[in-house]
């Protein structure tokens, strides 16, 4: 088996600051800004930034609709657990520490914690939940939904939820939530309807069944920017957030509550993305611009990219890499009608994997993606999961091309006919 | 073991029993004598009914026979033998046509051994032998096997008028009688008069009246062997997905009638079945079932010389070693694996003749199935239910 050709190999692609690597698997799924950490998706994130690279994969498998753990240096089965309404989309969030794994869906959320024990519905959202921000080394897990109302959760290191509440969207000055994500800290970074920004404290706010505020915190930050769509903390830099609003890239300084850098955007945003050091991607033509915060500036590196067939290929993921100074992405000539975040799978076929040495603007490792097969990135290895029923997997080490397979995993959860 | 004493029990009795034409079909040879019985009993019936105004054309060749060894022996007949023997055969044939029609009249039996007479001192082979006193008439059935028809009703029809008399006398084939001169006269008279019956057999066509029921397989062959096309269901196991509850394919037999009625039976069943999983996992089984057992036949239509009575049931139990092998397949991924199990088999199988041997069969079984595959240490896929089989197929007898 070829496995530059059957495999995707990407380059690592780091999840972005605190969150679950985030958006939603599969094509079709909602192209939409306004929300809190990433989209949901239904494999959990491989890497993290204050966990590092897991050596757990956790997924739900659509062939036989349950969740599956693997250890991807043994390459074996772990668990697998059965959901309720296995019908439906689900998707999750694994804590490495705290082996325990965070099932979404429509009808309701599940944790299940590292005995194997669940807990349903420890919070109830009546909507889809869209997005989640996740910082496992502090066990919390906000949850957004697209009726707008945000769940919390904190969970213990067994993984058995120890605070949760639900909140509104309504914050400050009768304003409500334009975007958000947790910094490192564990500081939920709000962006309001009015330009402005404020910091919660999700665990006091559970505490207390209301909005908190962090202490320093106390009045939003007025930013002076209009209809902020998406916001990226820094995962260095936990006081600096990046914002993107209708006409800017800005950089905002939560310490000193000033903008401290911004970019007027000139060309077509294609992607926003929070793998690794938040970046935002834009195009004209064959040139391609790569903005990213550094050393409190709004920096702009431009690619001119031969695009091979179309004008533009899509963009499916990117990540940004500032201190292996590596600039990443998987791109396919397939027409798609989702771009602005990172899904890996939003196509299936054609696809490519392009890693820039970000310093030099060289290209040092170029790859194609196997059709068909789901993906996930580590730092070193990229994970396969191939749609066979009987369950089949393979682990790719990018550097020595080696792999590992996982198969028919799923034989025994085949469900009766 | 019991099925094992079962069967030798069988195949020693069926060394006791007596080779007894009995009428229904049964033993080799009681099918030709039914019909040579029955071309007899015409003849003699339509000599009977001409016996005022044809007599003169009986103990003459027909065209049909000219220059067979049957003519010869009547082209040798001086006119008055001719008349001499058609007034005979006119004047017997409603007594020999009464007797044949009589159940019980005449009593038949086979023989395997060889036949001989004692004639003017010394011994002479014979195919049959006629006691009249007893009313009982012994053939050699080998002989008579090995005969076409022609030559069996001359050798009945021969036999038969050992039956009559002559001047008080039952007629011998040795000395002079009438007109027939010579130690061999009375022989000379009987096969005139059995070559005249044979004669009116075929200028009436009774032979060809005969003909479906002559090429018709018969029932009383011993050894039988059998293709078919079985397809045995299992019901659907809630319990998993894998289970393939349809298997097809080869079927072979062999059966050996120890008696008419009792027999030892072996077969293989050469099964597959497939099935789709979640629209991508395709499984396939395939189950060999090795049987052997007894059976027991029986005819449900009494006249063994119609089809419907040489139709027999084959009632069969039998023991059955399965072999299996079950894969499972998605895009090449999957895996394989092997069972070994015994099982029990009970069945029916509806037998309808055809010509030269060949039969067709159809039957339904009912097997007990209790094994197990182990799917990649992760499934225990057991089968527990028992499988019902249909059958079709053809049979040689012989």
């Amino acid at each position: 088996m070829d496995s530059k050709k059957l495999f995707a190999l990407f380059g690592f692609i780091y999840c972005s600051v605190l969150v679950g690597c985030g958006v939603q698997f599969g094509s079709g799924a909602d192209d939409r800004e306004n929300f809190i950490g990433n989209l949901t998706k239904d494999v959990a994130a491989l890497t993290t930034p204050d966990e590092g690279q897991a050596q757990n994969l956790v997924l739900f498998d659509k062939q036989v609709r349950r969740i599956h753990q693997f250890d991807l240096t043994a390459m074996k089965h772990v668990r697998s657990f059965g959901v309720r309404n296995p019908e439906i989309p689900h998707y999750v969030l694994y804590g490495n520490a705290g082996n325990y794994i965070v099932d979404l869906s429509e009808k309701g959320i599940s944790v299940f914690n590292r005995y194997d024990q669940v807990n349903h519905n420890p919070i109830k959202l009546l909507g889809k939940p869209i997005s989640a921000a996740f910082l496992p080394s502090k066990g919390l897990v906000i949850v957004y939904d697209d009726l707008a109302s945000v769940g919390m959760l904190k969970v213990d290191s067994n993984g058995d939820v120890v605070k949760k509440w639900v909140g509104g969207a309504k914050i400050a000055n009768g304003n409500t939530i334009a975007a958000g994500d947790l910094n490192s800290g564990g500081q939920l970074i709000l962006a309001l309807s009015d330009g402005s920004v404020v910091v919660a404290d999700p665990e006091a706010s559970m505490d207390a069944k209301d909005w908190k505020m962090a202490p320093g915190h106390t009045t939003p930050t007025v930013t002076g920017l209009s209809n902020i769509t998406w916001l990226a903390p820094l995962p260095k830099t936990p006081s600096q957030v990046m914002i993107r609003s209708t006409e800017k890239i800005s950089l905002l300084d939560l310490t000193s509550q000033t903008l401290v850098s911004s970019y007027s955007i000139v060309d077509t945003v294609s992607k926003m993305s929070k793998f690794n050091d938040p970046h935002v991607v834009m195009k004209s033509g064959n040139q391609v611009k790569v903005a990213y915060a550094e050393s409190s500036q709004i920096k702009i590196m431009t690619f001119y990219i031969n695009t091979d067939k179309l004008e533009v290929n899509y963009l499916l993921s990117t990540n940004l890499d500032l201190t292996k100074k590596t600039w990443s992405f998987v791109d396919t000539t397939q027409t798609l009608d989702y771009w602005f975040f990172n899904d890996l799978d939003a196509a299936k076929k054609d696809r490519r994997f392009v890693r820039y040495d970000f310093n030099q603007v060289l290209t040092t490792q170029k790859f194609n993606v196997a059709d068909e097969a789901q993906v996930e990135i580590a730092d070193d290895f990229i994970f396969a999961l191939f749609p066979r029923a009987l369950g089949y997997a393979v682990r790719y080490d990018i550097n020595t091309e080696r792999q590992s397979e996982l198969a028919r995993f799923n034989l025994k959860y085949i469900p009766a006919d | 073991m019991r099925l094992l004493v079962f069967i030798l029990g069988l195949i020693l009795a069926q060394n006791a029993m007596a080779s007894t034409f009995v009428g229904n079909g049964g033993n080799a040879g009681d099918i030709e004598m039914e019909i040579t019985m029955g071309q007899a009993q015409k003849s003699l019936s339509i000599v009977e009914d001409n016996k005022d105004n044809a007599s003169s054309s009986l103990c003459t060749c027909s065209s049909q026979f000219e220059g067979r060894p049957l003519c010869d022996v009547l082209k040798k007949l001086t006119s008055d033998q001719v008349r001499f023997c058609a007034r005979f055969v006119s004047m017997k044939a409603g007594d020999l046509s009464r007797v044949l029609g009589e159940k019980g009249a005449l009593s038949v039996s086979w023989t395997h051994d060889h036949i001989e007479v004692q004639e003017e001192g010394r011994l002479r082979g014979a195919d049959a032998v006629t006691d009249p006193k007893r009313m009982t008439m012994t053939l050699n059935q080998k002989r008579f096997l090995e005969m076409d028809q022609n030559e069996r009703l001359f050798l009945v029809s021969h036999e038969l008028f050992h039956l009559t008399t002559y001047q008080g006398k039952t007629l011998s084939d040795e000395g002079e009688l009438g007109p027939f001169k010579g130690a061999d006269g009375g022989r000379n008279f009987i096969n005139a008069m059995a070559a005249a019956v044979v004669m009116q057999a075929s200028d009436y066509s009774i032979f060809s009246e005969y003909r479906a029921a002559e090429a018709r397989s018969k029932s009383y062959k011993k050894t039988y062997l059998s293709v078919g096309y079985a397809s045995m269901s299992t019901p659907n196991d809630s319990t998993t997905s894998f289970d393939v509850n349809r298997l097809a394919g080869a079927q072979f037999g062999v059966r050996y009638q120890l008696t008419p009625a009792f027999g030892v039976v072996g077969g293989l069943s050469l099964l597959s079945g497939d099935k789709t999983i979640m629209s991508t996992i395709k499984a396939k089984e395939n189950r060999n079932m090795l049987s052997l057992g007894a059976s027991y036949r029986f005819f449900p239509f009494a006249n063994p010389l119609t089809g419907a009575g040489q139709s027999h049931l084959v009632l069969s139990a039998t023991a059955d070693l399965l072999n299996g092998q079950y894969q499972y397949d998605e895009q090449g991924l999957g895996g394989t694996a092997k069972m070994s199990s015994m099982g029990l088999t009970v069945g029916c199988n509806y037998f309808i003749p055809f010509d030269a041997g060949l039969w067709a069969y159809a039957g339904v079984s009912y097997s007990t199935l209790n094994y197990s595959y182990n799917l990649d240490n992760q499934v225990d896929l057991k089968y527990k239910d028992n499988g019902t089989a249909f059958a079709l197929g053809v049979t040689y007898g012989f």
